[in-house]
This record gives C-alpha cells, sequence and structure tokens, in this order.
C-alpha cells in the first residue's frame, strides 16, 4: 500500500508577526495529492493567517509555500503568474453572502472566472461549464439566472464552492465553510464536498474549529494555539486519543451525550 | 388548569404537578404584515418553564425560535399582531404596563449571540453595567460600582475592578459575553432568554459559559429559556427541549429522550445530520430540501411533510396537533407507529 505520494500542499518553517505579536510560529505540514488536512484550532490560533498566506493575500513572514510544487512563497511577479496560482490554489469562505458580488448573477460569476482561465472558450462552451459547475455542486440551471440574496444560505455556499471549482483548481482550501449553515444543510454540503474529492481528486485544507466536522471530511489534522503546532498526525488517532492537554481539553468541550462543561478553575 | 399546561403535565411528570410554571405560553401565534398579506410566523406555540428550569427551544433558521424569545421579551416587530396568552407568574404579559412593565423587565433578561453587537462599543464596561443600576434604581455610583464587581466575580471575571475601565474592544468574545451575562444578572432576573448565546463564541469559551449558565441556574435558581440550533448542546444543558419548525412546536420531551428517543421524523432527522465525534460516516444522513420558515410552511398539511421519508397522504392531507405521547408532546400523525416499528425492530432506525 506505501507509495511515495505527490505532496499538493507544502508549508515549512511558515511564520508571520505583526509587530510584536507573534501570529504563526514555525508551522510546518505537508498535504498529499487528494488528500485532505484539517488546521483545528480557536480565535487567534494563527489558522485563518496561514490560509492567507497560502492564498497570497498575505505576505509570508518566515519559512516556504510550496503548491502543486511550485513555490508561492513570494508574491506573485506577473499577472499570469497571478492566474497560474490561483488554479492552483482556491478558498471557500465562512460566510458566501459577504464573499459573493451582490449584483452579479451567479451564472456571470461562474462565466468570469472560467473565462478568465480559459481566454480561448466560446461563449458556447462556456456557457456548457457553467451548466456542468452548477449541476457539479447540486444547483438548478435557474439557479444560475438568481443574485445571492434570491438564494438560501446553503444555495449560497454551493454557489461559492461552484466558482472555487470554476478555477479547476488542485488544492480547495475550505475556512469554516459549513460553519454558518444549518444543521440540515450542513449534512448535504459536507455530502457534496466528499463527493467532489472523489470525483475530482482535489485537495483540502479545511480550517475548522468543529471537530466532529474535522472528523467527518479529513484524514490527517494539525492542532494550533496561540500561532503553534501542539499536535498533528491522523484525524481518528488525534480525536481518538488526544495527546497535547490542550487537544484533550478542546475534545472534551465538544457537548455529546452525557457530556458536562468541565467547570472553570 | 387550562388543557394545555395538562398536556405538559405529561412531559414532565416528576417535576411539574403542584409547582406553577414560571412562564407559561399558551397556543401563541404571532403574524406580521408583509406587503399587505398577513403572514404568520409563530404558530400556536405552548410551551412552559418552571421556576429554575432550563428549557431548550432547538431549531433551524426561520424556525421561530428567536421570535419565541423576542413575543416573551414584547421585542416583536411594529404591526406584529399577536393572539394567544403569554403568562409570567400567573399575569399577562400583553397587558402589562407602567411599573408593572418595567418590573417585568427586571424579572426577564436577555442575551444574545454576539456581545459585540449588543454592548455599545463606545462605553466603557463600567458605565455600560451601571447605567441600569444608577438611572432606573437610583443607586449610587460607588454602590452600583460595588454590585457590578461583585456580578463580574459571579461569571468568573475576578479581576472586575479592572475591566470596569476597559472598552469592549479590549475584551475577548467569550470575556464580553460573560460580561453581557452579569449585565443581565443586576436586576435579579427570574427568567434568562438566551438566543443563541454561545454560537459566536470558540468551543471552549462556550464551554466555559455553558457551565456558568449552570451555576447561575443552581445557584440563583434562574429559569433559563435557551435557545439554540444545536440538539447536542440544548440536550447537554437543559432538562427540558422543544424542537421548533415553520414557526412552531413539532415535539417536547425530556431533553434525554429527544436526543435517545426522538419522536419526531424531524427531530430524528436533525439529530442524524450531524457529523459525529466518534466516527466517521460514509454518508451523513442529510435532509433533503431546504428549512422551511413559518410563512412558507403549509397551513393544511404537516410542515415537515415535504421533506420527511416518512411521509404518507394523511400527512398532506390537514395538520397535525401536538399530541402526547412517551411522556413527551409531537406533532406527528406516524410517531406512535413509528416509534412501535422502530421498537420492534430492535434498533434505532433514525
Amino acid at each position: 500500500m506505501t507509495r511515495a505520494e505527490a505532496v499538493a500542499l507544502e508549508v515549512a518553517g511558515l511564520g508571520k508577526t505583526y509587530g510584536d505579536v507573534v501570529a504563526v510560529d514555525d508551522v510546518s505540514f505537508s498535504i498529499p495529492v487528494g488528500g485532505s488536512m484539517a488546521l483545528v484550532g480557536e480565535s487567534g490560533s494563527g489558522k485563518t493567517t496561514i490560509a492567507k498566506m497560502i492564498m497570497g493575500l498575505e505576505r509570508v513572514g518566515a519559512g516556504t509555500v510550496h503548491a502543486c510544487g511550485r513555490d508561492r512563497t513570494n508574491p506573485a511577479r506577473s499577472l499570469e503568474e497571478r492566474r497560474r496560482r490561483a488554479r492552483e490554489v482556491q478558498i471557500v469562505f465562512q460566510d458566501p453572502y459577504s464573499s459573493l458580488d451582490p449584483h452579479q448573477t451567479i451564472a456571470d460569476m461562474l462565466s468570469a472566472v472560467v473565462r478568465l482561465h480559459h481566454r480561448s472558450l466560446s461563449a458556447a462552451d462556456c456557457r456548457d461549464r457553467v451548466a456542468q459547475l452548477l449541476d457539479m455542486v447540486g444547483l438548478h440551471e435557474r439557479h444560475g439566472q438568481a443574485l445571492p440574496r434570491g438564494m438560501s444560505g446553503g444555495q449560497r455556499q454551493r454557489a461559492a464552492i461552484a466558482r472555487a471549482l470554476a478555477a479547476e483548481p488542485q488544492i480547495v482550501i475550505l475556512d469554516e465553510s459549513v460553519a454558518a449553515l444549518d444543521v440540515s444543510i450542513q449534512a448535504q454540503v459536507l455530502n457534496l464536498l466528499a463527493d467532489l474529492r472523489d470525483r475530482l481528486n482535489v485537495t483540502y485544507l479545511l480550517i475548522s474549529h468543529d471537530l466532529a466536522v474535522v472528523r467527518q471530511l479529513t484524514d490527517t489534522a494539525v492542532v494550533m494555539r496561540q500561532g503553534v503546532v501542539v499536535e498533528s498526525g491522523s484525524t481518528g488517532q488525534i480525536l481518538d486519543s488526544p495527546q497535547h492537554p490542550y487537544t484533550q481539553h478542546l475534545r472534551a468541550s465538544v457537548p455529546g451525550p452525557g457530556w458536562v462543561p468541565p467547570r472553570r478553575a | 388548569m387550562t388543557d394545555l399546561l395538562d398536556s405538559d403535565v405529561d412531559a414532565t411528570p416528576s417535576r411539574l404537578g403542584e409547582v406553577r410554571p414560571l412562564l407559561e405560553l399558551q397556543s401563541l401565534s404571532v403574524a406580521i404584515d408583509v406587503g399587505g398579506v398577513e403572514q404568520p410566523i409563530l404558530r400556536d406555540v405552548s410551551l412552559s418553564i418552571l421556576p429554575g428550569e432550563a428549557l431548550g427551544l432547538v431549531g433551524e433558521s426561520g424556525s421561530g425560535k428567536s421570535m419565541t424569545a423576542k413575543a416573551i421579551d414584547r421585542l416583536l416587530p411594529d404591526g406584529a399582531r399577536q393572539s394567544g396568552t403569554i403568562l409570567f407568574d400567573g399575569q399577562d404579559v400583553s397587558a402589562l404596563s407602567g411599573a408593572a412593565l418595567r418590573s417585568y423587565r427586571s424579572d426577564v433578561a436577555m442575551i444574545f449571540q454576539d456581545p459585540r453587537v449588543a454592548i455599545n462599543p463606545v462605553r466603557s464596561i463600567g458605565d455600560f453595567m451601571t447605567e441600569i443600576m444608577v438611572g432606573n434604581r437610583r443607586m449610587r455610583p460607588r454602590a452600583a460600582l460595588d454590585s457590578v464587581v461583585e456580578m463580574l466575580g459571579r461569571v468568573g471575571i475576578s479581576d472586575g475592578r479592572r475591566r470596569l475601565d476597559q472598552y469592549p474592544h479590549e475584551l475577548s468574545g467569550g470575556l464580553l459575553q460573560r460580561v453581557m451575562i452579569a449585565s443581565t444578572l443586576l436586576t435579579q432576573p427570574r427568567l434568562l432568554l438566551a438566543d443563541e448565546p454561545t454560537t459566536a463564541l470558540d468551543v471552549s469559551t462556550q464551554a466555559e459559559v455553558i457551565g456558568i449558565l449552570s451555576e447561575l441556574q443552581q445557584d440563583l435558581d434562574l429559569a433559563i429559556l435557551f435557545i439554540t440550533h444545536d440538539l447536542e448542546l440544548a440536550s447537554a444543558f437543559c432538562d427540558r427541549t422543544a424542537v421548533m419548525y415553520g414557526g412552531e412546536v413539532l415535539e417536547m420531551a425530556a431533553s434525554t429522550a429527544l436526543q435517545d428517543d426522538p419522536l419526531h421524523p424531524y427531530s430524528a432527522a436533525l439529530g442524524a445530520a450531524r457529523p459525529r465525534l466518534n466516527e466517521r460516516r460514509a454518508r451523513l444522513d442529510a435532509i433533503p430540501g431546504r428549512p422551511l420558515s413559518a410563512v412558507e410552511a403549509p397551513r393544511d398539511a404537516c410542515s415537515f411533510a415535504a421533506r420527511c421519508r416518512h411521509r404518507v397522504d394523511e400527512c398532506v392531507a390537514a395538520h397535525p396537533d401536538l399530541r402526547p405521547l412517551e411522556g413527551g408532546l409531537v406533532r406527528c400523525i406516524r410517531a406512535g407507529e413509528l416509534r412501535a416499528a422502530r421498537k420492534e425492530v430492535g434498533h434505532d432506525a433514525r
């Protein structure tokens, strides 16, 4: 079973400081192609800062970032380079309402992304591709003509996933992407994300504080606290027998049958 | 006593009985005017909370859970039309005015999901917290500060005096939510309406805040209406839980029963849809479609029928009543039959 797996995403010695505040300190991990890794942590753990550095939305303070075998530690030098990076890594945010343009229909939004990356595509082919993307995330063709405000929260999040997939990325960062959804809708989107991974062999980096979601969607996990990795390994192992006291505390804080809130010190 | 109360007695035979509920909602319905058409937002909601009891109100977007709290707190939007009765300590809340209304507002406190929205960002914590004591209670500022510091201590903020000079932006979300809780305790309320009080907080902070609410409930004999979308959290914290959908209560049961033996297909489906902490499942049992609000829910059929895997023709023939079953209340004509079938198969078929 063991074989050398191709690495989709690798960060090494990643760091970031804002003034005197160390937001991220010496973080390293890698995700194989088609793999799924969770970055687990609470507010201030540095998980979102890491996502921003990988996306190029924040300069890398220290260390390196490689995606699809290419170095993206430094800002892109050209438009071409920027677009290529966009084809490698895409992101889906928590709140699709604030990450979608309120004045653009879903189909227009998707076709803009498709055209950006395939400039030679004919209008008919572009329409086909948009229809395919809508279908892929379980939206009807009529949703393409809708504005974000005319859609439910779950539909908007499906549209945001379709937009990320429109660039045909190899890696998708899911930044709390199911956290704001209703329970019954969250299950639909989690199933969708699992299906898409099977179908497209896309690599996921899930950023989440929800350990049950982490269990459902990822193979490996990195637990962070105040910018530092406290524990990493297979998701099952970390959740079944957490080694670090912080991970144990996180695990004990999740309500479930027979749960008693840990009393404050 | 009314029939409604009798049916609630069934829901908790051990605890009700002689004790008079602190809060009682009798067939509460609320409608608002949307473009000249009256649209329902709450439909026939009946529930009761005993003194010192924690009652969970669980539901998804548009289920009416927040609107229920607003109706209790008399915070309904202008033009909302309310029918049915809200009784607090036996008094009709809608009829209160003047001093009686002020006293009711002291008895019932509300905390919201996001303390950053609910607390004035340009006033210091001390100003925010003493305002009501100095303004309404005519307390001396120094005495007010002392009681504020004491209340902060109650919610686990030991360096309260230092916090008084700080501003909301200097405090973390968890700390600010505790300030919010402490501020509501200043009027010595008997009922706390907690609307998703931990949803915006980190997991470990959520656990802390729940721990604090739990202590306050016991120490102060505080009744709590705990509104959440998280069935497991409600079950862990509340004695009884009501499940709402489409502006109405679909099930009301002891929290443990709701978790182990849910009676309504929607309650069961909600529990089954959540990913598990202990095991990864090949596929989650997602509920098809999306939650309906009260406005969209059918009036002459079961409001969950369109998404229900157990639907039969009778489900869409008439709107079902809330009926007693197994010590709980359930609004499903097939609940008894489905439960019997589950027991026969010998496993939980949710």
